[in-house]
């Protein structure tokens, strides 16, 4: 089945002044995809988003949403709308005024307005709070008002920019899974911006990594943390051990495609267990080999059982990855 | 007739609120108690503190006449205090009375330089024992006095005259009128083109406003503060409103400026081609610069009002002898002429003792037409009349 | 036992001075002028240097004068300051970061030179007249001795002041506020009305009672730029306390600082009044 896409940019620049900024993004996002652009910070997630709200010119490159180029439109004509990494709710207004504002603006008689309230609320479990002012409500149901608020303006593609960021962590988990069942009721096109690995893969259809401005990769979250295609996103997305060679270039695993056996075994990497750390059903050995480097594995309990401090072992990996220097 | 009030002369002139005061210390050169008085003798010397206040061109002649005085004996030091007006400052008046009123005694106000119908006003706040009765014997200078003093004689004594007169610009005036009717005749033929200002805020609209109501009465009602008088002040103020629309306009409505400085602005920017203005601040400013070349002064027939500015030994002061002698020496023939030299004051003792090359710069003034005007607290009550009457048409 | 006492009452120990210095300085001064203007002239007591000013025809004439010109002055320094600082908060231009830099600096220019430096431009022989007849035009703005040319005046002190405030209370509104609004489709107008506007009222109220108390009692500019008549207040006060009216002087100084007392009622209000949304959790 051909997939339509709902947002495409191509070639697009933005740079600062400070000669920061991004260059060359091309990005095709499809209908009801949920897309997240995850990085560290200053990489450049966070320009892209802003270009697409609208609030950021950009230097280069297009931006098409439906096929239509919304790149001279202000952020009050452009069919986004967009979620802040603060809560920022209209203090001065009850959690109804917040959610009536954008469509008063579109001429939305009253009492459709009234049952679209309504249905935005419960969407985000937060019936009855119609009166509240937003300093009277806690973050997380501050920034639920804030997505309901979004969603209410049926855009065509929701942006979302570190949304979850200043919620503490439980908080952050339960948000995560509501955000994911919503969009997946409504269908609704997401750009996702996040610096943590974690809510990008329990989340994303397809992940853009990003480093420094440039696009590292894109792929599904099983594509990126099966195959990194750069040395940076083998590092960034999920653990990896880096071993480097005599000729200057490393050899990556991951912690659980290594296998540990007891003594030496012939043809086999073999060092000295120095620490075991039991992490619940997995437990954690790192061993230390030549060059003092150190290999982190994970090995299943019954295994690590039998293993102690100072045991010499071997190490056998199921899947490696080779970078250059 | 200038009759200022407190501050309001602020100008030059002035006689306002200027005030002397010859701080000795303590008693009459005597030892070394310490006092109240907030300066300590040099050479061991009794300070004189002598207080005035007004415009820029009061305190130059102060300086030089304390320079003069200091040089001239050995017995005292003089010292000035000068309150520069307009800066906000207390007033002499205000700080003076007060220190009086709180029973203050011994202080540094040896001598204070005042305007000559401002005497009442301090007599009415201060209290009758405000100023020492001046002892003539001490001041032997006094015999060259041609001026008296209209109010107290016996407690202040002139030190130099002002008067107003009529400033004009020669580009644009011909034939200055020589005589008051001559004045309102002009005033009326060339409308907008003449100003004074309110009476209450600057003593040049003042006299104009007094002359112009005096003028149809006796004589001797100018130096009287004869409230009956009052009586007669209809026929002036028919003339003041009679006159009104002729004025300066401003906007399409006659204004009357606030203080001297604000009519001979004016006059500078051309805006009016006459205006009563006092005689020093004219002279001096056309010494400065800051009056063209083309404004000349003229004295009209009878002459507009001057008054004497006086000096007087607050009875709170410390050293009386010291007071005694700056005052002496402000009638000597070399501190006539700084006077006359610094701020084209008149001279209150015989022309024929003074610097010639220095009278013929006042020869405009008509020295001999030098009307006193003084009305005392009357003149206030003149002024208020002017102000609902004339300062309220549209 | 004894130590514990005194650290009771050191910290009122402290104040102690400042105190004394204010119980001379301003509550001393208020009574004293208050007790006299219920002094007669003619000796005795009573209302009648109040009645005075509110019956005699120049007086509430000057009294009317005087607050129609502070309230225009209040009405545009306002509004300028409000939509001079909204610009400086949300516009990056190079002109608004210049206008940043320099619009404190009137502050800075001496009330009396500012005055008389305004004068010499605008007084119908001033420099824009002369600028204008280079033009061939006689260009006379008729903006001296009238309430034009104070206002004007005033505007010049206190638009800097106004917009000062104005600034800070914009500061506090954080850009996703209003990128929130833009992206809700929120045009400018809307912005303003629905979002800087509720936000940040009770600062404009503040920033007008200031400069209403601030212009109330002005002498300075009037003095030098208005006509004879009418008065602003604090010339008339002045011309009272000349002429020797020392009650009627007090009288009206009475009533001036109940005209600031009462802007200063609406300050206190505009603090006090704590909105439904600012209450927070509770």
């Amino acid at each position: 089945m051909e997939r339509k896409v709902k947002l495409q940019i191509t070639g697009m620049e933005k740079k600062y002044k400070n000669g920061d900024g991004v260059e060359n993004i091309n990005i095709d996002v499809y209908e009801g995809e949920f897309v997240t652009m995850l990085g560290p910070s200053g990489c450049g997630k966070s320009t892209i988003l802003r270009t697409l709200g609208g609030f950021l010119d950009i230097d280069k490159g297009d931006i098409l949403i439906d096929g239509e180029s919304v790149k001279d439109l202000p952020p009050e004509k452009r069919p986004t709308a967009m979620v802040f990494q603060s809560y920022n709710l209209w203090p001065h207004m009850t959690v109804y005024e917040n959610l009536a504002f954008g469509l008063e603006i579109k001429k939305v008689p009253k009492n459709e307005i009234k049952s679209e309230v309504e249905r935005g609320l419960k969407l985000v479990n937060m019936t009855g709070y119609e009166k509240k002012y937003p300093g009277q409500l806690s973050g997380g149901q501050q920034q639920r008002i804030a997505i309901a608020r979004a969603l209410l303006l049926k855009p065509s593609v929701l942006l979302l920019d570190e949304p979850f960021s200043a919620l503490d962590a439980k908080i952050r988990a339960q948000m995560r899974e509501e955000l994911k069942r919503i969009q997946e009721e409504l269908n609704i096109t997401v750009v996702f911006v996040t610096h943590d690995q974690e809510e990008a893969m329990a989340l994303s259809h397809r992940i853009v990594v990003m480093n420094k401005g440039f696009i590292e990769q894109i792929g599904t979250p099983t594509e990126i943390y099966d195959h990194p295609a750069t040395r940076f996103v083998a590092s960034f997305i999920g653990e990896m051990n880096f071993l480097t060679k005599q000729d200057g270039s490393s050899v990556a695993v991951r912690p659980e495609d290594v296998t540990i056996t007891r003594g030496e075994v012939q043809g086999q990497l073999s060092g000295d267990v120095r620490t075991i750390m039991v992490l619940g059903h997995f437990v954690e050995v790192n061993v230390e080999v030549e060059n003092r480097q150190v290999i982190k594995t994970y090995v299943a309990r019954n295994v690590a059982d039998q293993l102690h401090m100072k045991d010499r072992v071997s190490l056998s990996f199921a899947k490696t990855f080779q970078y250059c220097a | 007739m200038k009759n200022c009030k407190i501050v309001s002369c602020g100008k030059k002139t002035a006689v306002m609120a200027l005030a002397v005061s010859v701080g000795a210390m303590l008693m009459t050169g005597c030892s070394t108690s310490a006092s109240a008085s907030g300066s300590t003798a040099s050479a061991g010397k009794p300070v004189v503190t002598v207080w005035a206040g007004g415009s820029d061109n009061v305190r130059v002649q102060f300086e030089k006449q304390i320079q003069q005085f200091n040089a001239s004996q050995d017995q005292y030091t003089a010292e000035l205090q000068f309150i520069t007006s307009g800066t906000g400052a207390q007033g002499l008046f205000e700080r003076v009375v007060a220190a009086k009123k709180a029973g203050q005694t011994d202080t540094d106000y040896d001598v204070i330089e005042l305007g000559g119908d401002e005497v009442t006003k301090y007599v009415d706040e201060g209290g009758e024992d405000f100023f020492v009765p001046l002892d003539k014997s001490k001041i032997p200078n006094i015999d060259t006095l041609q001026v008296e003093s209209t109010f107290r004689n016996d407690l202040v004594m002139p030190y130099r005259g002002t008067t107003v007169v009529l400033a004009y610009n020669s580009e644009t005036v011909e034939n200055p009128p020589e005589t008051a009717e001559e004045l309102y005749q002009w005033i009326k033929e060339h409308p907008g083109r003449f100003a004074y200002n309110t009476p209450s805020s600057g003593g040049a609209g003042g006299s104009f406003v007094t002359t112009s109501i005096y003028n149809f009465m006796d004589e001797s009602a100018l130096t009287s503060s004869d409230p009956a008088n009052k009586e007669q002040w209809g026929q002036g103020f028919e003339l003041l409103k009679e006159l009104h629309p002729y004025m300066y306009k401003s906007s399409g409505k006659v204004v009357y400026p606030n203080k001297n400085q604000g009519t001979l602005d004016l006059l500078a920017n051309k805006e009016v081609d006459m205006i009563p203005a006092w005689a020093d601040m004219a002279i001096t400013q056309m010494k400065q610069g800051t009056l063209p070349e083309s404004i000349k002064i003229t004295q009209i027939d009878p002459s507009f009002t001057g008054s004497p500015v006086v000096l007087g030994i607050p009875s709170i002061g410390s050293d009386q002898d010291g007071a005694y002698a700056f005052l002496n020496y402000m009638l000597t023939p070399e501190a006539q002429n700084i006077a006359l030299d610094s701020m084209a004051a008149i001279p209150v003792i015989d022309f024929g003792l003074l610097d010639q090359e220095l009278t013929k710069t006042i020869e405009d003034l008509k020295i001999e037409e030098f009307r006193i005007g003084s009305l005392g607290n009357l003149g206030t009550e003149l002024y208020e009349e002017w102000d609902s009457q004339i300062g309220t048409l549209e | 036992m004894r130590q514990k006492t005194l650290g009771k009452l050191f910290p009122y120990l402290l104040i102690l001075p400042s105190l004394i210095i204010l119980a001379g300085v301003v509550f001393y001064p208020i009574a004293a002028s208050l007790l006299r203007s219920f002094q007669l002239e003619e000796g005795g007591w009573g209302l009648d240097n109040y009645i005075y000013f509110f019956t005699d025809p120049i007086q509430r004439r000057n009294i009317l004068y005087t607050l129609q010109i502070v309230i225009v002055t209040v009405v545009l320094a306002i509004g300028i300051s409000y939509f001079l600082a909204i610009y400086l908060r949300f516009s990056n231009s190079w002109a608004s970061r210049m206008i940043g830099r320099l619009y404190l600096l009137p502050r800075f220019i001496p009330g009396l030179v500012a005055v008389n430096g305004m004068i010499t431009v605008i007084r119908d022989s001033g420099l824009i007249n002369r600028i204008s007849r280079l033009l061939g035009m006689n260009l006379q703005l008729g903006l001296m001795y009238n309430g034009k040319g104070i206002v004007l005046m005033n505007l010049w002190f206190n638009i800097p002041f106004a917009t000062m405030l104005m600034a800070a209370a914009l500061s506090k509104i954080p850009d996703s506020t209003i990128e929130a609004a833009r992206d809700a489709g929120a045009e400018r107008f809307r912005i303003l009305r629905q979002m800087i506007l509720p936000l940040t009222y009770r600062d404009l109220f503040v920033a007008a009672t200031f400069v209403f108390m601030s212009n109330i009692s002005s002498f300075t500019t009037p003095y030098l730029m208005d006509g004879n008549n009418p008065q602003m207040m604090g010339i008339s006060l002045y011309t009272q306390f000349n002429n020797g009216h020392y009650e009627k002087a007090a009288a009206l100084s009475v009533i001036m600082f109940l005209f600031s007392v009462l802007s200063a009622a609406v300050y206190v209000y505009t603090n006090m009044k704590e909105n439904e949304w600012e209450k927070g959790n509770g």
